[in-house]
């Protein structure tokens, strides 16, 4: 799927006659620059600027050419000059092209779409500038231009299905689906005869897209839903994807309330797939038997017995047999089968039932399940024994008691230590009680049994990781990694986008970073010694510790950079689909692709890695609000510098450089890099512009009401000092969670401190704040604001909810004083209690100080 | 829920992705991805789980671990799901082959990458995941024969290729793999009819599609089928 990237219109306007040399000369550093022999280019263009150092479309294409052999900064700035140029003298229609290749290069998508257009506004007859206009604005989603330029494209071109199908969607996308389905029923018509096999794919596609915007335009009306049933039927023989033809045909029927013709069809969906739980379900709704149990359930034996190796059969049942007898006896034929096969997720399976009622399903699988584990002999039994432990330990770990799933898992293990899974588990439990380097050592030991599999691996270093054992961790993932020219296996993992890693990793880093950060403090603010070995030893002490608090800061924040290119990537990767789906003929794919890719700034990894750097980026913030100062002037090449001249200071510095140096090596994430350890993002002086544009500017454009984390949006908005919007974010949060909750209290709490406290925010936009929170929240006692005594920590139970664990570590980590942080200290103490071993280690030693 | 099989959309494909680097050495980036769902729609499946969120106590870990605050996000951030309570722990990721150096008179299909993350190995994942490839590659794509690549050591994909599914070895592709390992080269010839993924269920009984399933259940006795 190679594209020619910027075909040039080599042929410019007028004959070679009437041409200068200059532009002759042009034409032949063009060629060039097509032939990617960009260094000729570049000398042919040279000796043209010789001459004329203003002739602009020369300043362009060096520009280009500079881009094409890496010298990004000096091609910029020919650029520039050529912009200048244009601005005072006009423009060629060659040189609009050149700059517009130039600035999608450089992904600035919007400017390349405008160059494109200037270079036909200025007479260019390169028709072809059309197409590549289309793609940006695909990518730009700016649907009205992309409907000019595929309709100008079309025709000029007429003689492609791509365009006709482009043209549809550009239709579609602005909303005009009649016109969509008209322009490709043009096309049918036309080639009605001429299609030979090799095309049948593609049509059976545009067969089937037309039939999506059939029923999309159909909506509720049954006339229309009609016609689409009955082109359903002409286009039969013509489509192969049967799975969409039938779930359409199936859609219409229950639009139709034709629900027994729906019905059947679902049956011929379960008989091509009898796997998927969807189709049951619909069938279920198809023949009207939610309501009967009885007769529900005789439908799923019937079902079974059709198709007895399928899954959805022997489970939906469970979620529905009221009667606990029944109940219990469709169970146990449900779990013992697999125990006996040894299915490493039988638990997993059923968990879905704990979820929905724990009490009810897990005293029931319990009794069936210990029973049969009396009736088995380790020894003749030895399969279902273990797996059955396995089983055991996985359901006393649901219900959290730790010394049962200790127990099981003890069993296990000294029935067979040779089987991996049951590591997996143990450290799984382990975890559970805050113990997690046991954890991962533990799993290790079961990794080291089986070296071929990476599944185990991967797990492995994760437990590592969680475990902040940074070291061990990279050396175990670097087995299944390519790292040729690199120290480790950082290099290939970013290479190959393995958002996991760098995630956990980045997470382990910025755990670290506190860790440091707070031996840094203890270490600062113990007594100066007084001899002068023990004051040397303090002092170097305290400088290796603010080189590892930096690093691990800077490495955090760098990693979570990764992620957010590669979602950027992720955007980027669209652009070249834009005209290849055309050609190959599959809008369908495409559509669901560009609607995709609206998204991709909301997906759970990038929201995982943006809530990671908003922690790490309102630290950063909130410390230079209160120093007051612009912090981390000290870079880390220099930390304290000790005695000058002094010989074993000297040596010192050496040692240093040279850890320093070793460090770079082993974190490498990227070939050239200049910055491994991420210094530029640790030392920044603007961290909320920095979370902004690395990641909530593109999150905030891309989320929707219901997608957006209005807690996130709070803190962010309550730094950046913004009250109102504060206020914003709350409203919607309690439209959400109820006005009473436990969050919106402590929300409060860090807006009315700010109100009352904060200097840099103007009184203007306090009282518009106060006024905006009054409104949300009639009932608050705000005539306490200028009341120096009021508990302000009483508007919970009164107002709020609460105030819960998660409400007390908002207030915590936002500094609010009108409270006691000390007290607040105190209760979020006092929370923890009620939480597992695993939490109160993890709040106690990252959330806390 | 347990486990469900369908057909890949552009959305699963970052969780493939993770899922290939969790599992196999032979990975690829996620534009590769694309080109698959992009270029042969409907060759491509997954096994999810569905409405399988996991128990509260593991989210708020997942949560802590990523360093945010305590409250549980729609979709759990972590890369096997790709929404609430739909885990992705197995896929087959397919192609025709469309190589022009090799060009070859049948039309053939490819299976480039197959796995099933290990606790959910054992429940016919990956056998069922492959025989709605092989029967979509032959259907829609009208191959006439697929062919894959499996390592020399890989005792259980082996079994299931050879044995389960009935490839054949063409060859071993000496050095195929990165780190020197030697390939099976496999193919199977494509049979649409024979490849009906009902016809692998070994029911009591056929549903004939046509006839009034209620009526008859209710027929044949609710209450006795119960007992």
């Amino acid at each position: 799927m190679s594209r020619r990237k910027g075909a040039l219109p080599l042929k410019t306007n007028g004959s070679a006659i009437g041409r200068s040399k200059e532009d002759n000369n042009l034409i032949e550093a063009l060629k060039l620059y097509e032939a990617k022999t960009y260094k000729k280019s570049l000398k042919l263009v040279d000796t043209i600027l010789k001459k004329n150092s203003q002739h602009i479309d020369s300043l362009a294409l060096k520009g280009l050419n500079l881009y094409c052999t890496g010298q990004k900064e000096d091609a910029a700035s020919y650029v520039e000059k050529a912009i200048t140029r244009i601005e005072s003298s006009g423009a060629s229609p060659i040189g609009c092209h050149i700059l517009g290749i130039y600035m999608r290069n450089e992904k600035r998508y919007s400017e390349a779409a405008k160059w494109f257009q200037s270079s036909l506004d200025n007479g260019s007859t390169n028709k072809q500038i059309y197409r590549d206009l289309a793609t940006l604005y695909s990518q730009e989603h700016d649907y009205k231009n992309l409907l000019k330029s595929r309709k100008l494209y079309w025709e000029e071109f007429m003689g492609y299905r791509a365009n006709w199908t482009s043209l549809a969607i550009a239709h579609e996308l602005n909303g005009q689906l009649d016109e969509s389905a008209n322009v490709l029923t043009k096309f049918e018509e036309l080639a009605k005869g001429k299609l030979g096999e090799s095309e049948a794919y593609e049509h059976n596609e545009c067969l089937m897209y037309k039939n999506d915007v059939l029923y999309k335009a159909a909506g509720v009306d049954h006339e229309k839903l009609r016609a689409v049933l009955k082109h359903l039927d002409e286009i039969e023989t013509d489509v192969f994807d049967k799975y969409g033809w039938l779930e359409r045909r199936a859609a219409v029927f229950m639009k139709l309330n034709q629900k027994v013709d729906a019905s059947k069809v679902y049956r011929t969906l379960i008989k091509r797939n009898p796997d998927n739980f969807k189709y049951y379900r619909l069938l279920e709704i198809s023949l009207g038997v939610q309501r009967d149990a009885k007769l529900r359930l005789a439908l799923y034996k019937k079902l079974e017995s059709f198709y007895p190796r399928a899954e959805p059969p022997k489970f939906i049942p469970l979620t529905f047999i009221e009667d606990d007898t029944l109940f219990a006896k469709s169970l146990s034929s449900y779990i013992l089968p697999q125990l006996k096969r040894g299915v490493p997720a039988t638990f997993n399976n059923i968990k879905p039932l704990y979820k929905k009622n724990v009490s009810r399903y897990s005293a029931i699988a319990e009794e069936i399940v210990l029973k049969y584990f009396d009736s088995i002999s380790p020894k003749e039994t030895p399969i279902p024994y273990v797996w059955t432990c396995y089983f055991l330990c996985q359901h006393f770990l649901y219900l959290k008691s730790f010394q049962k799933a200790r127990e099981y898992i003890e069993l296990a293990l000294a029935h067979t230590p040779t089987l991996v899974e049951l590591y997996i588990l143990k450290a799984r439990v382990l975890k559970h009680t805050g113990l997690l380097a046991e954890a991962a050592e533990t799993i290790n030991e079961g990794r080291k049994l089986d070296l071929q599999d990476r599944f185990i691996n991967t797990k492995t270093v994760k437990y590592y990781l969680r475990a902040n054992m940074v070291e061990k961790a990279v050396e175990v993932v670097s087995i299944f990694t390519k790292n040729e020219g690199a120290a480790n296996g950082v290099m290939d993992l970013h290479l190959m986008e393995a958002s996991w890693f760098i995630t956990e990793q980045a997470e382990a880093y910025f755990r670290l970073y506190i860790e440091n950060k707070r031996l840094l403090h203890d270490e600062k603010s113990a007594e100066v010694p007084e001899d002068e070995d023990s004051q040397e030893t303090h002092a170097r002490r305290i400088r290796d510790l603010t080189y590892e608090t930096k690093k691990f800061g800077g490495l955090a924040l760098k990693r979570w950079d990764s992620i957010s290119k590669f979602y950027k990537q992720f955007e980027d990767d669209q652009l070249d689909f834009h005209s290849y789906c055309m050609r190959k003929g599959v809008p369908r794919a495409y559509l669901e692709m560009y609607q995709w890719g609206k998204t991709v700034y909301t997906l759970p990894m990038f929201i995982r890695a943006m809530k990671g750097a908003a922690r790490m980026y309102f630290i950063l913030n909130d410390e230079m609000e209160l120093s007051g100062r612009e912090t981390n002037d000290d870079t880390i090449e220099e930390p304290v510098s000790a005695k000058k001249g002094n010989k074993k200071s000297k040596k010192e510095a050496a040692a240093i450089k040279k850890r320093i140096e070793e460090d770079k090596k082993t974190v490498a994430a990227y070939e050239k890099d200049e910055d491994p350890l991420g210094e530029a993002f640790i030392s920044s002086k603007t961290p909320l512009q920095d979370f902004y544009s690395q990641f909530y500017g593109s999150f905030s454009k891309e989320a929707t009401e219901s997608s957006k984390d209005y807690i996130l949006d709070f803190e962010y908005h309550l730094r950046c000092g913004k009250l109102a919007l504060c206020v914003g974010a709350m409203s919607k949060y309690a439209e959400i969670y109820g006005k009473k909750d436990s969050i919106l209290g402590a929300m409060t709490l860090c807006l009315l401190d700010r109100a009352k406290l904060s200097k840099k925010i103007d009184e203007v936009t306090k009282k518009i704040a106060i006024k905006g929170l009054e409104r949300l929240l009639p009932e608050l006692p705000l005539n306490q604001l200028d009341e120096g005594s009021f508990d302000w920590l009483s508007i919970f139970p009164q107002e709020f909810e609460g105030p819960s664990l998660d409400a007390l570590l908002l207030i915590h980590r936002s500094t609010v004083e009108i409270l006691s942080a000390e007290n607040i200290k105190q209760q979020i103490i006092e929370k923890l209690r009620e939480e597992e071993p695993a939490i109160q280690s993890s709040v106690l030693n990252y959330q806390l100080n | 829920m347990p486990v469900t099989i369908r057909r890949a959309t552009i959305e699963d494909m970052l969780c493939m992705q993770n899922a290939n680097l969790n599992n196999l050495p032979e990975n690829y980036l996620f534009k590769y991805y694309m080109y698959h769902i992009l270029s042969w729609p409907e060759a491509s499946f997954v096994a999810t789980t569905t409405d399988d969120v996991g128990g509260p106590a593991d989210a708020v870990l997942e949560e802590l671990a990523a360093g945010s605050g305590c409250r549980v996000s729609a979709t759990k951030g972590d890369p096997c799901y790709v929404r609430s309570g739909e885990k992705l722990v197995g896929y087959v990721l397919a192609k025709m082959n469309d190589d022009p150096s090799q060009p070859s008179e049948a039309l053939t299909g490819h299976i480039t990458s197959l796995s099933v993350m290990r606790t959910y190995r054992r429940m016919g994942v990956a056998e069922k995941l492959m025989r709605q490839a092989l029967f979509a590659l032959s259907e829609v794509y009208r191959a006439e024969q697929v062919s894959l690549h499996v390592r020399q050591s890989n005792r259980a994909a082996l079994h299931l290729y050879r044995d389960t599914l009935e490839f054949e070895v063409l060859k071993v592709e000496k050095s195929y793999y990165q780190d020197g390992e030697d390939a099976y080269a496999m193919k199977k010839t494509l049979d649409t009819e024979a490849l009906q993924p009902a016809n692998f269920q070994r029911g009591a009984e056929q549903d004939d599609l046509e006839s009034d399933l209620l009526a008859d259940l209710v027929r044949e006795g609710v209450a006795e089928i119960e007992a």
